[in-house]
């Protein structure tokens, strides 16, 4: 044992101090460097710009000598297109005056390089002064303080160094950072994320277990736009949420489910009270327990009933009307009828909304029934006939027009419809004699009513009064993880993951939930997804949101009635009102002729091939007189102006010059004129006697002021040539109903 | 053993780690996509064969099929560019395709041929471009 005084601790002690110096050195490295990883990639960005910038330096150099050779040498080198790095591209005139054009095009060019390669320098010299610091956007406005541009060092850049985060510039900057300077929105406001966090990527994109909005990923940034924009139906770059608001729309999710902004909307789906009287019992049955076996592409949803619980409500909805299950066999119809009928299905154009054997039902916004078993599924003509006749007096919310046919075309439509659209398994799978309804089946079918919400779509009688059996989803992006129920599902705790596995299969997380199965394909549930991360709690200031544009155009009087009547705003739009499918007609009557466009109403052609053909609706003569007349005085535009007083019609000289610019511009590619041309755009044959010369005017000088959507391409002519195209579109007429210029007002 | 270990997580943060470089910028894809089926695929079909919807076949000449050899092959990007923004007439060929510089941006051109650029990979004539630094 060795005395106290000889024992030393020395080596613990000299232990301890390398641990606590260790530690220190550890801990300061930690502090300055790993939770700093803003410095390395603000370093290696200016690495990367610099390499770059000295990389296009070397070729604009090398371009400059070359020209400067070719300069001393005064031999025409061969002129390039485009300069490095142009903004706008040189367009080169006419080859006639190549020599003289190409020195001063030499040296024009030689200027430009001059100018690039000093904002280069200039650049270069700038980044070889940048600290490298945090980077933040303060906005007390919106609550936020973003400091992404931190490691997103470029993201506000023009010019782009790299495609690779986090160099990358923001994709799209004419769309969506112009209209969003970063200054007064900041990132998160669209991206999420947690703005103020910069130790790591995963805080920083808000990956992280209590923070409450999580970065959006690339598809779904676009459910942002829903805090501002009541209506992004304009907007360009949200095509992925535009489809999800369709989808919302055309599956009405707002019938089970609240959501603000959704409230009064019509039942989506057509009563049921009466249809014992309307569509046989085992069609019904089918039906309920799977729509899409009846329809591939129906719209209502599979609520998992078994065969038995199937039987139940449809006996219930039996009950109001009848006493038993009964099923008529396919109505026998003339077969002359039927070919009459056809026919007038095809002039109607009853295909652009109902889809029949897979043809047809192009216009997807207006959900029509689909007629693939009509003759199977209706118990009687008349039935059919009355519908045709009147579509409201069955489905008030309807939005299928009135066409006034005559009894003879109504009995000749429906038995087509019986004749064509027979379905073989379902003749043999229905009853030959009628069943009786029992008290308890009725009974057993109502319970099953009330409890999956069948009323929230359909008006039943005695659940007239009943809410919405689904929850509010006005702000569901905005609840807390803590309380959606993943139940044992085995995915990702955010709530992204959640609605997609809800969307996929909605009765997984718990075995008592009602939602139906909607068979939504991946596509679908991304963008309703989308949809879905839009709804948050969140409220911006009145000078961020921008308010849905009120439409200008109520329907009232007699031509609102016959509008209303014919359903003309389905497809048609007017001043912000109405469908997308047909042309807008808010300029209409400053467009078109008076004649043309009563014989238009009498009988449609196909103006617009990319539109296809507009139905003919049997307005008799006064209803055409009244909506031409309401066209032509109201439907106006004061960007289109009449004319009132005689001018004297175009020269010859300036109508040949117009056809001489019409050929040269290539506008055959896509009008034909008599035989010649392609059939993009409307046939110009007889264009001047249906639009007006003002219009035409108008249009040639700048098509996109009135149709903002179209396919045709600027040409920017002048006033000059634009008269003259006008004049030689003016001059091809129907010989019948040839329209002199300055007869626009007073011509009939 | 504390020592390595605290050195261990020290180091994993020594270098920030880069995103995987993208050959296309997937923006540029989609707007590419969008402008080209409303723009050009009535003419030139939506897979750029030539084969438009609207009686392309009886324009005269037809429109080219951009994904064979033949026709990419002489074409750099840089004359791809110019042909939309000039137009058909001024690069030599017929007058049918107008000059789209005046109906589109500067950017929505190079996303046009970014996106054409993408339908000849598509039908598998051409290999992958050469990857960002």
């Amino acid at each position: 044992m060795k005395k106290e005084e000889e024992k030393t601790y020395s080596h613990w002690f000299a232990l301890a101090a390398v641990l606590l110096v260790s530690f220190g050195v550890w801990a300061i490295w930690w502090e300055a460097v790993s939770l700093r990883p803003w410095k390395g990639y603000q370093k290696d960005y200016y690495r990367v710009e610099r390499a770059k910038l000295l990389k296009d330096l070397e070729q604009l150099v090398a371009r400059q000598n070359e020209i400067g050779r070719s300069l001393a040498r005064s031999d025409p080198a061969p002129a390039q297109g485009l300069a490095l790095q142009a903004a706008e591209p040189v367009m080169p005139r006419s080859f006639q005056n190549t020599n003289r054009s190409e020195e001063t095009q030499l040296e024009r060019e030689l200027r430009e390089l001059n100018a690039q390669k000093e904002a280069l320098e200039r650049r270069l010299e700038k980044i070889s002064q940048s600290k490298i610091a945090i980077r933040q956007i303060y906005l007390p406005e919106l609550g936020r303080v973003d400091r992404c541009q931190s490691c997103h060092v470029a993201i506000d850049r023009t010019v782009a160094v790299s495609l690779r985060q986090p160099f990358a510039s923001h994709p799209g900057r004419f769309i969506f950072l112009d209209p969003h300077p970063p200054d007064r929105f900041g990132c998160t406001v669209c991206h999420r994320g947690q703005g103020r966090a910069t130790s790591s990527l995963k805080k920083a994109h808000g990956q992280v277990r209590y923070w409450l909005e999580p970065m959006l990923d690339r598809e779904h940034t676009s459910a942002s736009c829903l805090k501002c924009h009541a209506d992004p139906s304009s907007l360009r770059g949200t095509e992925n949420l535009q489809e999800g608001l369709g989808l919302f729309k055309r599956y009405a999710c707002y019938g089970c489910h609240k959501v603000t902004g959704y409230e009064n909307l019509p039942k989506v789906g057509p009563p049921l009270t009466e249809i014992g009287r309307k569509v046989n019992y085992s069609w019904v049955v089918k039906w309920i327990k799977d729509p899409r076996s009846v329809i591939p592409d129906a719209r209502m949803p599979n609520f998992g009933l078994s065969e038995e619980e199937a039987h139940a409500v449809a006996d219930f909805l039996f009950s109001f009307t009848r006493k038993e299950r009964v099923d008529y066999p396919a109505p026998e119809v003339a077969p002359e009828l039927a070919e009459q009928g056809r026919i007038l299905y095809n002039t109607s154009r009853c295909s652009i909304c109902h889809r029949a054997n897979n043809r047809g039902g192009e216009f997807k916004e207006v959900y029509a029934t689909d007629l693939s078993l009509e003759g199977s599924k209706i118990q009687q003509l008349n039935w059919l006939m009355e519908r045709i006749r009147e579509p409201s007096s069955y489905f008030p919310d309807t939005v299928m027009p009135r066409y006034r046919f005559t009894e003879p075309e109504l009995r000749a439509l429906a038995s087509y419809l019986a004749a064509e659209f027979v379905d073989y398994e379902l003749e043999e799978s229905k009853r030959t004699a009628p069943e009786l309804i029992t008290q308890n089946s009725a009974e057993r079918g109502r319970e099953l009513v009330r409890q999956y919400g069948c009323f929230n779509c359909h008006e039943i009688q005695g659940f007239e009064e009943k809410g919405k059996i689904g929850p509010d989803l006005s702000k569901v992006a905005s609840k807390p993880l803590e309380q959606l129920v993943f139940g044992q599902a085995q995915i990702n705790r955010s709530h992204e993951s959640w609605f997609k596995t809800k969307l996929k299969t909605p009765r997984v997380f718990s075995p008592e939930l009602r939602m139906p199965d909607y068979a939504l394909s991946d596509r679908e549930i991304e963008a309703l997804t989308t949809v879905l991360l839009g709804l948050t709690r969140e409220k911006p200031p009145p000078e961020y949101v921008v308010p849905p544009s009120a439409s200008g155009f109520a329907l009232a009087g007699q031509v609102g009635r016959l509008i209303a009547d014919v359903k003309c705003l389905t497809c048609h739009s007017i001043r912000g009102r109405g469908g997308k499918f047909a042309p807008d007609l808010s300029f209409e009557g400053s467009a078109v002729e008076e004649t043309w466009l009563k014989d238009f109403l009498r009988a449609p052609d196909m103006i617009r091939p990319l539109l296809g053909q507009m139905p003919k609706f049997n307005l008799n003569e006064q209803e055409i007189a009244l909506l031409a007349q309401f066209i032509r005085t109201t439907l106006v535009d004061e960007r289109i102006p009449e004319r009132d007083w005689p001018v004297e019609p175009s020269s010859k000289e300036e109508i040949q010059e117009g056809q001489k610019i019409y050929q040269r511009s290539g506008c055959h590619a896509c009008h034909q004129i008599r035989w010649a041309g392609g059939a993009v755009g409307p046939n110009l044959t007889t264009v001047g006697s249906r639009l007006t010369y003002s219009y035409l005017l108008q249009r040639t000088k700048d098509s996109r002021a009135f149709r903002p959507k179209i396919v045709e391409p600027r040409y920017d002519f002048s006033e000059v040539e634009a008269a003259a195209i006008a004049s030689y579109l003016k001059s091809l007429q129907e010989p019948e109903r040839v329209v002199q210029q300055g007869t626009e007002l007073n011509g009939h | 053993m504390l020592l390595m270990l605290l050195t261990a997580t020290a180091c994993s943060h020594l270098q920030p780690q880069l995103e995987e470089p993208v050959a296309q910028n997937h923006f540029a894809l989609e707007e590419g996509r969008r402008l080209f089926q409303h723009y050009c695929s009535v003419c030139h079909g939506s897979e750029g064969r030539g084969d438009g919807h609207f009686f392309a076949s009886t324009l005269s000449p037809s429109p080219p099929d951009f994904t064979v050899p033949e026709w990419y092959s002489e074409r750099s990007d840089k004359d791809l560019i110019a042909a939309i923004t000039e137009g058909s007439a001024i690069r030599g060929q017929s007058d049918l395709c107008p000059d789209w510089g005046k109906t589109f941006a500067s950017v929505e051109v190079r996303y046009l041929a970014t996106y054409i650029r993408e339908l000849q990979q598509q039908a598998g004539t051409i290999p992958n471009q050469q990857e960002e630094p």
